[in-house]
Parts: structure tokens; C-alpha cells; sequence
């Protein structure tokens, strides 16, 4: 197998979110724990989970938003993140790009719109004077909006006209992987479908790669190749998208892929449901071994004492002791 | 038999600086004892106010409500002073809100939020009405309720919060419970044990609840009935398995095309072009004719409700006996029995 082209080595990110007199750490919020896995170019990965599970720390650390605790993140097999601080920083931002959550907090209101698309033009040195305007144009052209919205201000727009705005951004600096976190979480239904439809023909086009992160797995399912799935910090199942949704291993997977409203009633009624009771742990306190136990249907003894590793089960990976053995 | 609610004619508009905004024009519904009615639709076609305008929430001003009745057993709650709505509240009619954090007091306690309703409707001593509050959160599955009740809503999670809310909403055994997007601000998970204590509560309590969703999967897994707004109106009013398996207004088709399906093949996501119209200036015509794709020249008219099946209206000229164009079929998926 060739390199992949991310590749994400026992990742953790802690926050420290109280400290002593001393400076010391006394409470310490664990959003990413050993986490990895790999990226293939031109793929999308599907990232989900719930609120508060780490997905969006992984995204934002992806991108060098922060500085992860431990582990390394390998782009071509080179570390992002001392490239980030060296000499070459820019190569390396400009060809990792994200397109954030809420598309009315991501955009500058002060700023034009095509100044927003602009601004990676001028901190790469991509374009200047009418190469740039050009440039403009062609990237609002390319996300479905048109040359005169250039000149207008972001609460101008819409929803979904914003989060257009903010793809094209994205893709001014001419990116290899994009980190998408919940792209379309804040639109309303029939919007969502045309900016997935413009993110996948988009793919295309550029042949770029996709971390999809969103906690709608309807939506993983429809634009993922393979999906990661996490649970309070950690990987609880990565496998390709088809494996997972018709076998789920993780019986947290299976609680999740249960509770998922289906738009039909005759279906609805005929389904059998995994309630899990109980909520999310704290990730200030989580508990041992396994950080699924205490709401796990089946968990025995060794769940509570001993955490699970995430091993290969074929071209997919589960951390379940009950699957590994 | 009589219905419980009945909403006729029902037009709310908001004065402001920018114009006056037409929030709901003319929705007539009707709803019956025990029953689940869901209210789909998009941000800001009206389902929220709809809502609020029931319990005569809708603040005047900006707002008022410019025509049409509100009969719940026989009265008209669009003509209610505050008095006379203040004993409605909460006791015959209750609501769950959206955001469980924002529509809790913080500085109370849970104990002091959940027994007021006794206190007030039932003049109940406060021993009394703690008995009562540690009742209500057994009802909605919260572990340990005596000490929930002392605690602030800040040391409660998202889902705790939310059946804190529902016992808040249920305390007064109220007829309907109006429900405005109960789970869209929580996990999957927690989502699924909402929509299953909800079933409960109505099957055990006899309860009617007003579901308002954006979520096509929650209202098919909970409702019996459906209507769905569009720009101020309703623009289709189904019952639920019809809804879904022959819908008959192409907005109704373009939602349920646009979400993508955790039991079904892929294919490219039908979206619906365009935006909803601005309801300063509604169109006068049909409000989804801009964005649907068999406009014809009528829909330059606005459509009544036409019968379109069994207890199925829809607001579109397709749906005319003297139609030319007949509505496409969606394709339906065979369903294996579970």
C-alpha cells in the first residue's frame, strides 16, 4: 500500500482546564487519547460521534489550530505539525484547509466577501491585482455564487450562501486534504443537500481528500468512503463505510446506527432499538478501562479494568474486547 | 366528536423596523384527544410561532395575531387576557422548549423550578409539592430525583435537562404538550430516550403533543399525523404513513429527497435549489413555485388546499381535478419486515 496521505499516530490533546498555586495541573480535560489512523488520498473519511467526544479537537488539531499533546500527525509521511513552526509552515497550511461549523461565527463581518476569498490569495502569494480579482471570481463561480456577491458583506447572505463562502475559501489556497467539521449542521434540510452535492462535485474536480466530521450518520454514510467512530476521546471502530453500517462491531456503533431515526413510519415501527441508558461520562473524569462500560450493554469484568485496544479485523479496526478477545 | 384544538384562519404578523413580516398566513389544523400531530418545516416558515401562539407567547408588540381563532375546548385562547392565559399555562396546555439550558432559570433549583406549578395551580403545601416534583422525575427515568431537586441545572447533562423540562411540562397532567424540537439540541442517543419517553408518556397519560421538528425521522417514528409549513402556510397535511409514501406537494418530495437514508443505496442528494422566499414580501402566488420544479403559470395564484386522499390535503395546483400534469410518483423502497 502506498503512503496515505495523512496519517494520525496515537494523537492526544489535553486541555488543562484548572491549576494550582504552583502552576500545576489539577484538572485536566482528556479530548483526544491515542488516537490514529489514516487518511488515503482522494478518499473521504467520515468522522462521528457524539457532542463532547473529541471529534472537532482531532479536526482542529489536524490543521494546527492546536498543538497536540502527544503522538504525531504525518502529511506524505512528513510531521505537520514541526513543519507548521519551520521554514516551509505555509507550503504545509496551505495544503490543509478547513471549512468550519457555523458559518455566521467563521466569517470576518467587517471583511467583503471577496476579500474572504481573497485573504488566502494574499497570505500564500497565489494572485495579485487582476489575477487575483479573477481568481475571486472563478472560486465564487466554482461554490454556485455569482461575481457581484464580491463586493457584499457576509450578513448579507444566507446560511448556506455563508458556508458557499466559506468553501470557496477554503479552496482559494489551492488544498490537497480538507478538514470539514459539520459543514452543514447548521443549515436546514434542503440546503444541506446542496452543499454536500457541491462538496462531492467539487472532490471531483480537484481530486481533493476529505475528513468529513458531523454527527449525522445518514449524511457520514451517504459522503464517506470509510467512517472513524469515537466515543469520549477515543476510536471506538474505523471501517469502510458499507462493513460498518451493515455490521456494526462496537456495540456502541450499534447503539449509535440503532438510534437513528429512519424518514419512513412503516420502517420506523418495525424497528428494534438500542436505548442506551445513562449519559456521556465526563471527559474530566472518565472511567476506566474501556470508556464505553458504564453504558455498554455488554460489558463484562475486563471492560472495566483493562482499555481496549484498536486492532485489525481485515481493512477494518475495532477497540472492543469482546471482538478482539 | 369534537376536536381538542382547532385552529382557524390563524394569521400572525410581526411589525418591523425592516416592514411588516407575515410570520403565518391563515393555518387551519385540527387536532383531537391523545393525539401525535408533528409540524415540519424549515427555520423561520412558521412552525415556532404557530407554537407559541397557542400558549399566546407571541409578544404584542412587534407581534400580533391579525385574524383567525384558537378554540381549545370551546374557548378562544386568541382573545384571553394574561389572567386567564396564566391559568392555562402549564396546566391545561405545557411546552417543552428547544434549548433545556437556556429555558431553565439557572440560579433555581430544580426542585424550586418543578414544584412551583404545584404551588401556584394547586395552592399544595411545599412538602407536599416536593413529594409531588420527586414523582414526576421518577416519571422520566431521572435516577436519585430526591437529589436532582436540589441541585442547579448547571450539574445536569443535556438529556437530564431536557426530561426535567417534560416533568416540568407533564407536572399539571396537561391535555396537549406542545413539543418545539425537544431533541435537536441532543445526541442520537439521548434523542432516541426522549422520543421513547414521549411514546410513553402519551400512551400512558393520554396526553396529546404537538411535535415540532425539522427532523423527517423523528416525526415518522413518533407522529400519527403531519403537517408541513412552508413560508407562513400549510402547505400539505397528511396522515403520517401517507405522507411518507405518497406525498402530494413537491416541497414535501424535495425534503424527503434531500435527506439522505441510513437504509438505502446512495445516490446524489435531490436538493431543493434556491431559498425560502422572504416573508416581508411573500410572493403572491404559490410561495414554492420560484424554487419547484413543475411550476406552471396558475401557481402565479395562490392554491387553496385541495383533497389529495383519505384525511390528505395539499396546497398545490397539481392536485386540481382539471390538471393536466399529475404529481410524480416517488419511488417508493419495498421494505423487508423487520
Amino acid at each position: 500500500m502506498s503512503t496515505p496521505l495523512i496519517e494520525v499516530k496515537n494523537l492526544s490533546k489535553f486541555f488543562v482546564t484548572a491549576r494550582t498555586m504552583l502552576g500545576r495541573p489539577r484538572a485536566t480535560v482528556k479530548a483526544v487519547e491515542d488516537v490514529s489512523f489514516t487518511v488515503e488520498a482522494g478518499e473521504t473519511l467520515g468522522l462521528v460521534g457524539e457532542t463532547g467526544c473529541g471529534k472537532s479537537t482531532v479536526a482542529r488539531t489536524l490543521v494546527g489550530l492546536y498543538k497536540p499533546t502527544a503522538g504525531e500527525v504525518l502529511f506524505r509521511g512528513k510531521d505537520v505539525h514541526a513543519a507548521f513552526s519551520g521554514p516551509e509552515g505555509n507550503q504545509y497550511r496551505r495544503r490543509i484547509q478547513m471549512i468550519f461549523q457555523d458559518p455566521y461565527a467563521s466569517l470576518n463581518p467587517r471583511m467583503t466577501v471577496g476579500d474572504i476569498v481573497g485573504e488566502p490569495l494574499d497570505i500564500h502569494g497565489l494572485a495579485a491585482g487582476n489575477e487575483r480579482r479573477e481568481r475571486i471570481m472563478h472560486l465564487l463561480g466554482q461554490v454556485g455564487l455569482s461575481p457581484e456577491h464580491a463586493s457584499r458583506f457576509p450578513h448579507e447572505f444566507s446560511g448556506g450562501q455563508r458556508q458557499r463562502v466559506g468553501i470557496a475559501r477554503a479552496l482559494a489556497a489551492g488544498p490537497e486534504f480538507l478538514v470539514c467539521d459539520e459543514p452543514i449542521s447548521a443549515l436546514d434540510v434542503s440546503i444541506q443537500a446542496q452543499v454536500v452535492n457541491l462538496l462531492q462535485d467539487l472532490q471531483t474536480e480537484y481530486g481533493l481528500t476529505y475528513l468529513f466530521v458531523a454527527h449525522d450518520l445518514s449524511m457520514i454514510k451517504h459522503i464517506s468512503r470509510r467512517v472513524a467512530v469515537m466515543y469520549l476521546g477515543t476510536l471506538a471502530e474505523v471501517a469502510p463505510v458499507d462493513e460498518l453500517y451493515a455490521n456494526p462491531l462496537h456495540p456502541y456503533t450499534q447503539a449509535l446506527l440503532s438510534a437513528i431515526p429512519i424518514p419512513d413510519p412503516l420502517v420506523e415501527n418495525g424497528r428494534r432499538r438500542i436505548v442506551l441508558h445513562g449519559d456521556v461520562p465526563s471527559p474530566l473524569n472518565p472511567p476506566p478501562g474501556c470508556k464505553f462500560n458504564t453504558r455498554c450493554p455488554r460489558a463484562f469484568d475486563r471492560c472495566r479494568c483493562e482499555i481496549p485496544r484498536l486492532l485489525a479485523h481485515g481493512d477494518r479496526f475495532v477497540a472492543c474486547h469482546l471482538v478482539n478477545g | 366528536m369534537q376536536p381538542l384544538l382547532s385552529v382557524e384562519n390563524l394569521t400572525v404578523k410581526f411589525h418591523t423596523y425592516a416592514g411588516t413580516v407575515q410570520a403565518i398566513r391563515s393555518v387551519s389544523f385540527t387536532m383531537n384527544a391523545g393525539e401525535i400531530l408533528g409540524i415540519v418545516g424549515e427555520s423561520g416558515c412558521g412552525k415556532s410561532v404557530t407554537a407559541s401562539s397557542l400558549l399566546g407567547l407571541i409578544p404584542t408588540p412587534p407581534g400580533e395575531i391579525a385574524a383567525g381563532r384558537i378554540l381549545f375546548a370551546g374557548e378562544d385562547i386568541a382573545g384571553m387576557d394574561e389572567k386567564a392565559l396564566c391559568k392555562l399555562r402549564g396546566n391545561a396546555i405545557s411546552m417543552i422548549f428547544q434549548d433545556p439550558m437556556t429555558s431553565l432559570n439557572p440560579v433555581l433549583t430544580v426542585g424550586r423550578q418543578l414544584t412551583e406549578c404545584f404551588t401556584t395551580h394547586q395552592k399544595l403545601s411545599r412538602a407536599e409539592a416536593a413529594e409531588r416534583a420527586v414523582a414526576m422525575l421518577r416519571l422520566v427515568g431521572i435516577p436519585a430525583p430526591e437529589v436532582r431537586l436540589g441541585q442547579y441545572p448547571h450539574q445536569l447533562s443535556g438529556g437530564m435537562r431536557q426530561r426535567v423540562m417534560i416533568a416540568m411540562a407533564l407536572a399539571m397532567n396537561p391535555r396537549i404538550l406542545i413539543a418545539d424540537e425537544p431533541t435537536t439540541a441532543l445526541d442520537v442517543t439521548i434523542q432516541a430516550q426522549i422520543i421513547d419517553l414521549m411514546k410513553k408518556l402519551n400512551s400512558e397519560l393520554g396526553t396529546a403533543i404537538i411535535l415540532i421538528s425539522h427532523d423527517l425521522g423523528v416525526v415518522a417514528g413518533l407522529c400519527e399525523r403531519v403537517l408541513v409549513m412552508y413560508a407562513g402556510q400549510v402547505v400539505e397535511a397528511a396522515p403520517v404513513a401517507a405522507l411518507y409514501a405518497r406525498p402530494r406537494h413537491p416541497y414535501t418530495i424535495g425534503l424527503l429527497d434531500s435527506v439522505p437514508r441510513l437504509d438505502a443505496a446512495r445516490s446524489r442528494l435531490t436538493s431543493i435549489e434556491g431559498q425560502p422566499p422572504d416573508l416581508l414580501a411573500p410572493p403572491p402566488g404559490c410561495a414554492f413555485s420560484p424554487r419547484c420544479r413543475y411550476a406552471m403559470r396558475v401557481c402565479e395564484q395562490a392554491p387553496p388546499l385541495f383533497p389529495a386522499g383519505e384525511n390528505h390535503h395539499s396546497r398545490c395546483w397539481l392536485n386540481h381535478p382539471a390538471c393536466p400534469r399529475t404529481m410524480p410518483e416517488r419511488a417508493v423502497k419495498e421494505v423487508p419486515p423487520a
